[in-house]
């Protein structure tokens, strides 16, 4: 039997601006539970909404990157419905008229482009948290959450399985961090998704969805679309009908299960909150935030493969870290005489290991641009080794000092004087007899554990080319 | 407006409102003579007429994206009948 | 000291003849005497209120409203001081903050006697849907002195406060001044912060005041208006009215009469105090015409849709969960929303969220809300046409004479058309006075002029004018003259 899948995904993306969208409360993750929830977000009797300007300018970006239309006025709805992480009794959303809409974005599918159409993308404020707990019959409320800015993106049906699912949600997730909007760090929850899945026979119209909640790493994406899709044949094949509904992922089992909602068949009876006034947004307004766009992550990469050589995987690498992107092309223009594979090796090896190894992300790591390209720039003119090199770096990240006085300070360059290397070769024939003999005997592979020796001598401030072609006349 | 085109159980739901059933009765009664009274806007002819949500022609003002609000959940929590630990406290909600 | 006006009082308490501590004493022993007959007053503070007051010292260069005892509707948050909003939903409830208006008029000097008596969450035009009873008419207690605020205006009609403020959105500032004998201005929407103001429905409400006469309001509007950051509705303007201002009369203004029909089902006995009202007019210089507003006819049915609508969804946040009321020992979390909501709110609020709900539900946004809103705009569109030709426009305020207590809280429908002259102005955001013309059968009469947006100052300038060349704005209830 021939099923097609039909696949939309709603995202739900945290703006990071530093208030929330209606009040002056601070965003910031991880505050003791209410700390950050003033009288705004509790819903207190008498208050009112007052809209945080970043988040109209962090939408409009977002439209612009997407290639959506960005309406000319705007307005906020409410979603009534009650929850106790609710405290007004309705969400303030948008229903007609969001921000955004009508947009696409082309993501790499089997070597080629598809188009994901984005329907909307409209603002809204998030809930709080809660938590339940089976041996209190208690639920507790945290609203440090409530009122933190979202703006939900709505992608039409058209992924047909769980790759491109994928595909779609890891560019968005990209986009977002591109655009510095969103700093889409999954675990805490600053980047959510939801899946609409349905499935039809080919050329039939549309079947019914369930939505999958609850999908917090993409890894979770693939496994809960796969079995829903399984789960939606079964029941179809063996003649039952799919009920619309929502279901909760659960990972310990790896199935989708139905979700006693809060919105079981609710009727939210939208309205436009009259809180609120509708947002004009003109021609000027859109052009400025046009013309502060930063570079978008298929463009970038294109530019690294095309105009910078560097290989697909390397650019892919590069990529997927915007900041780290950043500083690699910073380094890349500051350097003389390394071109961008060789800087592009550097950041990919050496630097991206440190940031691992320290556990921090490169706005944090120490050592500046500048500072790298002269090491690199040295390691390529044969100055230094690759590991004196790699050392170098060490030092001068926990160094106030400049790359010379380090170089001097610790005499980490390489010896260039012949002489000089061929009086340190003499040592170590001197000292391994044994090893001579062997390579007299034929034994070439030797001249390797001779050449270590060279470089341990020297504190492996000789080039080991150099060593080895030394030694071989030596030994010839 | 017909009393059985009101839906009762449906709007008590909808906004948390319990009725016994003699209040509901009652309720409905009243809600039919006033639905009644509200019908006479269906004689108005509106084409081409543009809802009037807010009675100004002003647009949203925009506050700047900083956080001033101070914590004060121990004031505020003294309002509320049941917190622990910092967190508002409820019967358990199922999902 | 409740005789005099507030111009009258500023003058004495500068010129010392009395002090601030003297005045709100005053005041404060009226209440005690009185207020037990009408029940105006939810809340007093007579010992806060005196603190404040015996710390006042008055000089020339004070602040005009310093020292000026005022009463507020419990609809505004205070801060000390419990605000209720006449629900049982709200009883212990103590705001962390204080609403803007009251913040304001609080450090222009004012001094709080109290929070008056209001229908609950300014549901009603009678002031009997209280929890904490009814309020009673001074002209006649076994009357009612009109809603939602009831209490402001009888708290002003029997002197035991200069000054009160209240709120409006279909009628509930002028109402009740009609009902009481005393003046009640509704300003233009977005005149004064709702920041603090208890909200029923958002596009609609208005914070405003009641006071014996037109001047009485004018000292107090100039403080309490302008536009604040946390509320986005406010509006950016000043309403600039020195009380030197209100003296003055424009040259060539033309009142319009509202033909309607409405007078059909209008008291003629109100009808021919207007007309005594109008040859008032007519003999300072004001010209008298008649304008038409088509759709008047409509304001209630489409009232009566929006104001429920955005009630139904303003009231959500009452749940006991973060303040207020909550049902005992609720079982799951279904039973504490159903029964703190039940138990909490009375019958005429749980009604009109039942409506609200219904006319937003699924199938009926269209052709209710939705239309509401557009007939709403031909309401607003008819008032435009009108400023066109008039410069303000006249009506009775209410249709009847105060009614007896009982006589309509079992028919709200009787009850809604009260609002009938008043709630055009709302729909539209027009500002609105409501001034006493007269008595039939000892019930005071009200007449309601209707001005274009951010026209107070004319309002209460004509207002002035009329009441310089009648009484009936002097006159006191026999039983609390003394």
């Amino acid at each position: 039997m021939n099923w097609e899948t039909v696949i939309g995904l709603e995202i739900h993306a945290q703006l990071n601006t530093k208030s929330k969208i209606f009040s002056a409360s601070s965003t910031e993750y991880g505050a003791k539970p209410n700390t950050q929830a003033s009288l705004v977000d509790l819903g207190y009797p008498g208050v009112l909404p007052v809209l945080n300007q970043k988040v109209i300018d962090y939408a409009v970006k977002f439209g612009l990157a997407t290639n959506c239309e960005i309406s000319s006025e705007t307005i906020f709805s409410r979603k009534n419905y009650f929850y106790p992480d609710l405290p007004k009794g309705y969400q303030i959303s948008q229903l007609d008229q969001p921000i955004v809409h009508s947009g696409y974005v082309d993501i790499e599918i089997n070597g080629g482009p598809k188009r994901i159409r984005i329907t909307r993308a409209h603002l809204e404020e998030d809930a709080g948290k809660s938590m339940h707990n089976n041996e209190t019959h208690s639920s507790y409320i945290d609203l440090n959450r409530a009122g933190v800015p979202l703006l939900e993106i709505v992608s039409e049906p058209d992924m047909s399985n769980a790759k491109e699912a994928i595909e779609y949600m890891k560019y968005i997730h990209l986009l977002v961090r591109y655009l510095g909007i969103c700093d889409g760090n999954l675990q805490e929850g600053s980047f959510r998704c939801d899946a609409n899945v349905s499935i039809r026979r080919p050329g039939d119209n549309l079947g019914t969805r369930t939505e999958i909640k609850n999908l917090n790493s993409f890894r979770f994406i693939e496994k809960a679309i796969n079995y829903e899709v399984d789960r939606q044949i079964e029941l179809i094949e063996s003649g039952s009908i799919i009920k619309q509904e929502t279901r909760l992922y659960d990972d310990e089992n790896g199935i989708t299960r139905s979700m006693r909602s809060k919105e079981e068949s609710n009727d939210y009876r939208y309205f436009p909150d009259p809180d609120l006034l509708p947002i004009t947004i003109s021609k000027e307004f859109i052009d400025s935030i046009k013309s502060k766009l930063p570079e978008l992550p298929n463009a970038k990469n294109n530019r690294f493969i095309n105009d910078l050589k560097l290989s697909e995987d390397d650019a892919k690498r590069l990529i997927e870290n915007p900041q780290l992107s950043i500083f690699f092309e910073d380094t890349a223009r500051l350097t003389k005489k390394a071109n961008s594979n060789q800087v592009s090796n550097w950041i990919i090896g050496k630097i991206s290991s440190m940031l691992n190894e320290k556990n921090i992300a490169i706005d944090e790591f120490k050592l500046s641009s500048q500072k790298l390209a002269q090491i690199i720039d040295k390691v390529c003119d044969g100055t230094l080794s690759q590991n004196l090199g790699s050392k170098l770096i060490e030092l001068a990240y926990d160094s106030e000092q400049d790359i010379e006085a380090i170089i001097s300070e610790k005499s980490l360059s390489q010896i260039s004087d012949l002489n000089a290397i061929n009086k340190i070769i003499d040592k170590v024939l001197a000292s391994n007899a044994e090893q001579i003999q062997e390579y007299k005997a034929g034994n070439q592979k030797i001249i390797g554990y001779l050449i270590g020796q060279t470089m341990k001598l020297s504190g492996g401030k000789v080039n080991p080319n150099t060593a080895k072609e030394l030694l071989h006349k030596k030994l010839s | 407006m017909k009393k059985q085109d009101i839906n009762i159980e449906t709007l008590k739901k909808l906004s948390m409102i319990h009725l016994t059933e003699d209040e509901s009765n009652q309720t409905l009664d009243k809600l039919s003579d006033i639905m009644e009274m509200i019908d006479e806007i269906i004689e108005v002819k509106v084409t081409n007429i543009k809802p009037l949500s807010n009675p100004l022609d002003q647009t949203q003002p925009l506050r700047l994206d900083e956080a001033t609000e101070k914590n004060q959940s121990e004031k505020y929590q003294t309002n509320a009948p049941k917190t622990k630990d910092g967190y508002y406290v409820v019967p358990q909600v199922v999902e | 000291m409740h005789t005099l006006s507030i111009k009258k009082q500023i003058k004495g308490l500068r010129a010392k003849e009395f002090s601030a501590s003297e005045i709100t004493s005053h005041y404060l022993s009226r209440i005690n005497e009185y207020n037990p007959k009408i029940n105006a007053f939810i809340t007093t503070h007579p010992d806060a209120s005196l603190e404040i007051a015996n710390g006042i010292e008055i000089s020339k260069k004070s602040n005009p409203l310093l020292g000026i005892p005022i009463a507020h509707k419990d609809i505004f948050c205070t801060q000390e001081v419990r605000t209720t909003c006449g629900s049982k939903m709200l009883e212990n409830f103590i705001s962390p903050y204080d609403a803007t208006i009251v913040e304001k008029i609080s450090q222009a000097g004012a001094i709080s006697l109290g929070k008056t008596n209001m229908d609950e969450f300014a549901m009603g035009s009678s002031n009997e849907t209280s929890f904490y009873g009814c309020c009673l008419n001074p002209w006649d207690l076994s009357k009612v002195p009109g809603g939602s605020s009831g209490g402001s205006a009888a708290a002003v009609a029997a002197r035991l406060t200069p000054i009160a403020t209240a709120t409006d959105n279909g009628g509930s500032i002028r109402q009740p001044a009609a009902f009481c004998g005393v003046t009640g201005l509704k300003p233009t929407y977005g005149r004064i912060s709702r920041y603090g103001m208890i909200a029923f429905a958002s596009s609609l409400d208005q914070a405003g005041f009641i006071a014996p006469s037109a001047e009485d309001i004018a000292y107090f509007l100039d403080v309490a208006s302008g536009y604040d950051p946390k509320d986005s509705t406010s509006l950016n303007e000043k309403v600039d009215i020195t009380t030197e201002e209100i003296t003055n009369l424009p040259k060539n203004i033309t009142i319009g009469l509202a033909e309607s029909e409405l007078t059909e089902h209008t008291d003629p006995r109100i009808l021919q105090k207007l007309e005594d009202a109008i040859k008032v007019f007519t003999s300072i210089g004001i010209k008298v015409t008649t304008v038409t507003l088509p759709h008047s006819k409509f304001a209630i049915p489409t009232y009566y849709v929006v104001a429920p609508a955005e009630a139904s969804s303003n009231l959500s946040r009452f749940d006991g969960i973060r303040f207020g009321y909550q049902t005992n020992q609720p079982k799951n979390i279904n039973e504490l929303y159903e029964k703190t909501r039940s138990e909490g709110f009375g019958s005429e609020v749980k009604r009109r969220i039942l409506i609200g709900t219904y006319v937003l539900s699924a199938g009926y946004y269209d052709a209710y809300y939705v239309k509401a809103q557009k007939i709403r705009r031909l309401i607003a569109n008819d008032y435009k046409e009108a400023f066109d030709k008039v410069d303000l426009i006249l009506s009775p305020t209410a249709p009847n004479l105060p009614f007896s207590i009982g006589e309509k809280s079992d028919d709200p429908i009787s009850m809604y058309h009260n609002d009938s002259y008043t709630v055009g102005a709302n729909l539209a955001g027009l500002p609105g006075i409501s001034f006493p013309v007269g008595f039939v059968d000892s019930l005071p009469v009200g007449a309601q002029l209707i001005g274009n947006h951010l026209s107070e100052k004319l309002l209460l300038q004509v207002t002035h004018a009329f009441q310089n060349k009648s009484d009936h704005h002097l006159a006191i209830p026999k039983e609390f003259e003394g």
